[in-house]
């Protein structure tokens, strides 16, 4: 009997001890130095896969460090993941965050400022390789915060096929809003009540900032402390938004992803999207798939999105480490190679002279329209403040109310109270 | 002598220190972090006496989600458990197939709420979910369940509704199984109708069971968070922000400690405070058998 | 006797209702099936027009599957035991035992049915960073070893049975564990499974908390693995796999209740034993 009991107890043990040991696992047993790295993807199906590829060829290229990738959903969540282990005092020690986020990790003292690492590669010489765009939101306040990864831009796509039936020319996407109207009338008649839609924006503030700016506008202050929604510009934005649902041209609100949906499966002919959607967008449609600039109004200007290297604030050698991961995964051959694989914009000038990649983009000239968007018009940072993931929840519920019939001017009323309450501890 | 006057209480310690670390410590410890600054710029908690409070109560989305969670629960707690009975008295009166339909309403029981969510936010899809694809057939107008902000949180109310009505009634069917035959055959001999029967006495005979179901169905109501975070992230608008799923946002994506157990603490005593009420008014009320 | 017509009458009523209960099982089913062309259509059909067998696959290979069925099966296996030994021990002081504070005892007993673990994971997150348990499958479990349910429904159990049993046994030498092991537990057997049934179900489906507290592969649940897959930022869900993987994640606890239907329904309704 008290066998029996000494057994059953055995058994707790096991379990317990298993349980307990769940988290932890093999740590710098070889002397080498354990970074655990977070990383977002949208989906978890083919980006997740090349990732950990790429985080096990650095594993086998040396010996000095250990990277363990870990996925940790979308943006937002790892964020969150990131910024709640920092502050339980269980940071990773580098992570592919939002860039956005970055005065949000500077006021918590989560990260490390790059500039003497990037000093020992070659200080600027090493950072020019980068597409300037991408660079101007790594530097905030004199230093520099991260490293530029998985970029990409707010890009156009359109619905060839659905251009040439509706004679439209398939090689000439609008490149106005004026002209984005015109071709909804044109698309709407065709599409004469079938249930499609000639064009989506969907619910993302992301989409909503690239408007504001190109009405000649802005959202938030360089400091980031700041924002202001009850402006002229923001009027003008909305207007155009709104005259394309009034106009029955427009489902009043679509999230992101079903929104991309809809354009693989026919059901809208236009869509502003991400340059990240590309390479799912071109697999998975079955007509020929149009990227353009997206169209401007006032002003020719674009903004900029996606993910940066960070390194958190640890100790010297783990920080070192990082940043040893950081220069491999963004060599010209890596970024050449994310990019390929990932749809996103290579981030450096010389991704774009690797062999490989020239070859790529003869194959697929879509991989291009955001290169040369880059270069030709005014890039914009993301919209970037303190409390970023607060405000980008506000805003992007400011929209769903406007565009899902609320009054405006109450809106941005009330909206701009909110923003202000939120932003009030960061008044200097 | 002393050691045998305490060796009951050994008995309880396993559990109770569970019990305290995970329930009444927290419920205190939310009390007191929210009366400081606990955020991105107060990584070290700052006093803040009732601050956050003052904040929420003059915050639009507050009231919102107070709304929102009022609402929500209402209307589950109402129509799931009016259903539940329904379909219990229903099955109470056949004799085959009980079983099935017991399985067939109980079933979502064993679905994750996680699993449930995504199959009800595919079916609602605006152009290719089953909902409208079936309104259309019907020559109906196309709903946006989840993306329009007067319908979403019924959209969401209804994949409550549909996960934990077959529980609900499973407990009403214990109850009623219960009723003594006869007293339902003496009933009818005295002329009672059916309304009547169901109303004078099983009802009644089965108050103890209302009772805990509806304790229930207020805690499954207030705690609903999974169906959120998966299907709605609280949107649009706001119009599905729900207090668990507020209290992860200001906790866990703002980073607001503070704010987010001030919440937790008036959820705390919202729970008792309305436990506590139906226990001292129909608690007293209820019929027990034993 | 019960008359005809009202009989007719429920069965007219509740083999819709019961259809109606099915579809969204169904549509999961469907689903997890078909290519993504056939998702993308206006028209819906419940017979995809190829069986997409290769979701499934699809699934293994972005979504380490074995390991997060090995983390849910250990959780849900280690809470169980430990919920049996706090509840049986609590349950037999209280059924059995007179000593001052007891009511008292289990009334503050009673307050964790009305405070969800859900409703403080604020605080708990803390506690269990505090206890250095982020991101073990300990921490998903650690937080429900107690249980006020299982303990009332132990009670009850316990209460059932003679004292005499216990009086024989304790003349034979058996001190109170030991009574609870050898005596009370064989007896009150279809008490502990139906808690086992009804905790297992709860922990296997858990989501938001397992979410909250793990980080890594190592320590994921099916769910959090399952929730990871839609959480797109720059591209789509794919609804195919999504749906595959439900029906994974689903399919070991489903197919448990299609086997034990009646068990399982005995034991969710027990929890109407809980009175008084």
């Amino acid at each position: 009997m008290t066998k029996r009991l000494l057994l059953l107890g055995f058994a707790l043990v096991l379990v317990v001890s298993f349980a307990w040991a769940g988290g932890r696992g093999e740590q710098e047993q070889t002397g080498a130095v354990y970074l655990r790295f977070y990383y977002p993807v949208g989906v978890a199906g083919d980006h997740a896969r090349i990732m950990e590829e790429m985080v096990r060829d650095f594993n086998s290229s040396q010996s000095d460090v250990i990277v363990e990738a870990i996925f940790s959903g979308g943006y937002r969540e790892t964020m969150e993941r990131a910024q709640t282990a920092f502050l339980s005092g269980n940071a990773p020690e580098v992570a592919v965050l939002d860039a956005p986020a970055t005065y949000d990790l500077i006021e918590m003292g989560a990260i490390t400022s790059l500039d003497g690492y990037i000093e020992s590669e070659g200080g600027d010489g090493y950072i020019s390789r980068f597409l300037p765009g991408f660079m101007e939101i790594a530097r905030l306040e004199g230093q520099t915060w991260s490293i530029p990864f998985q970029r990409s831009t707010p890009l156009f796509y359109y619905n060839k096929d659905h251009f040439r039936a509706a004679g439209l020319d398939p090689d000439s996407p609008p490149t106005t809003w004026a002209e984005v109207a015109e071709y909804s009338r044109v698309l709407a008649d065709y599409f004469d009540g079938d249930g499609r839609w000639p064009v989506q924006v969907p619910i993302n503030f992301w989409l909503l900032k690239p408007l504001v700016l190109q009405a000649g506008g802005a959202v938030e202050a360089d400091d980031g402390r700041s924002v202001a929604v009850d402006t002229p510009a923001m009027r003008e934005a909305f207007g155009y938004l709104l005259g394309l649902v009034e106009a029955g041209h427009m489902a009043p609100i679509r999230q992101w992803a079903p929104s991309v949906s809809d354009f693989i499966a026919g059901n809208v002919s236009m869509l502003y999207n991400s340059t990240g959607s590309l390479t799912h967008i071109s697999n998975s449609s079955e007509f020929e798939v149009g990227t353009g600039f997206l169209p401007t109004h006032t002003r020719q200007v674009v903004i900029e999105g996606g993910g940066n290297f960070f390194i958190f604030n640890t100790d010297e050698r783990r920080q070192q480490a990082a940043w040893k991961f950081i220069t491999w995964m963004t060599n010209a051959e890596n970024a050449a190679r994310w990019s390929m694989r990932s749809g996103y914009v290579a981030v450096t000038e010389d991704a774009y002279d690797v062999p490989a990649y020239q070859e790529h983009a003869q194959r697929n000239p879509n991989a291009l329209t955001a290169f040369r968007q880059l270069q030709s018009v005014e890039v914009e940072r993301n919209f970037m403040t303190y409390q970023q993931a607060q405000l980008a929840e506000l805003l992007n519920e400011m929209k769903e109310d406007i565009l899902g019939g609320a009054n405006v001017d109450s809106t941005l009323r009330e909206v701009q109270a909110s923003a202000d309450a939120i932003l009030a501890r960061f008044q200097r | 002598m002393h050691l045998k006057q305490l060796r009951p209480y050994l008995y309880v310690v396993p559990a109770f220190i569970f019990l305290f670390f995970f329930t009444y410590y927290p419920a205190g410890f939310a009390m007191v972090r929210s009366l400081f600054h606990w955020n991105t710029s107060n990584i070290q908690p700052a006093f803040a006496g009732l601050h956050n409070y003052q904040q929420l109560l003059q915050s639009r989305r507050f009231w919102q989600v107070v709304t929102n969670t009022v609402i929500y629960s209402l209307s589950f707690i109402l129509v799931s458990t009016a259903i539940a009975l329904f379909l219990a008295v229903q099955i109470n009166k056949v004799k085959r197939l009980g079983s099935f339909y017991k399985s067939v309403f109980f079933y979502p029981t064993m679905i994750p709420m996680a699993a449930a969510a995504m199959i009800w936010m595919f079916m609602y899809l605006p152009d290719y979910g089953l909902i409208n694809a079936y309104l259309r057939r019907l020559g109906l107008e196309s709903v946006n369940w989840l993306n329009d902000r007067h319908i979403a949180l019924f959209s969401v109310t209804m994949v409550g509704i549909w996960k934990y009505t077959g529980y609900y009634m499973l407990l009403f069917l214990a109850g009623l199984t219960n009723v003594p035959e006869e007293l339902m055959d003496a009933a009818k001999i005295e002329g009672a109708n059916g309304r009547q029967r169901l109303f004078k006495i099983s009802l009644p005979l089965i108050s103890s069971h209302l009772f805990f179901i509806l304790i229930i169905a207020i805690i499954n109501a207030l705690e609903a968070v999974d169906q959120i975070y998966i299907m709605t992230q609280g949107g649009p608008s706001n119009s599905t922000n729900l207090i668990v799923y507020f209290i992860y946002q200001n906790g866990f994506r703002f980073w607001d400690m503070g704010t987010a157990s001030a919440l937790t603490s008036l959820l705390i005593v919202t729970l008792l405070l309305v436990v506590s009420v139906l226990f001292t008014t129909l608690g007293k009320k209820v019929y027990y058998e034993v | 006797m019960k008359s005809d017509r009202s009989v007719v009458a429920a069965y007219v009523v509740l083999t819709p209702l019961a259809l109606l209960m099915l579809v969204p099982l169904l549509f999961m089913f469907t689903t997890s099936v078909k290519a993504l062309g056939d998702i993308l259509s206006l028209d819906f059909r419940w017979i995809p027009r190829r069986f997409a067998w290769e979701n499934f696959q699809r699934v293994v290979e972005v979504m380490p599957f074995a390991r997060y069925l090995y983390n849910t099966a250990s959780i849900v296996v280690m809470t169980f035991l430990v919920q049996s030994v706090t509840i049986s021990l609590a349950a037999y002081a209280f059924a059995r035992l007179r000593f001052p504070g007891r009511d008292l005892l289990f009334f503050l007993f009673l307050v964790q049915l009305m405070i969800p673990a859900t409703s403080v994971i604020i605080p708990n997150y803390q506690t269990i960073r505090t206890l250095g348990l982020l991101n073990t499958r300990m921490a998903v479990g650690i937080v429900y070893f107690a249980s006020a349910y299982g303990t009332f429904l132990m009670r009850q159990a316990f209460r059932a049975i003679p004292r005499d049993l216990e009086d024989t046994a304790r003349i034979d030498g058996c001190n109170g564990p030991r009574v609870i092991r050898h005596v009370l537990l064989p007896l009150t057997k279809p008490s502990l499974i139906a808690f086992a049934f009804v905790s297992g179900t709860f922990h296997w489906n858990n989501f938001f908390w397992p979410l909250l507290v793990t980080d890594t592969v190592r320590a994921r649940t099916l769910t959090v693995g399952l929730a990871m897959l839609t959480q797109a930022t720059e591209s789509t869900p794919e609804i195919t796999i999504t749906m595959a993987a439900a029906v994974m994640i689903t399919a070991p606890l489903f197919i448990l209740f299609l086997v034990f239907q009646k068990p399982f329904i005995q034991s969710f309704a027990g929890a109407g034993a809980l009175k008084g």
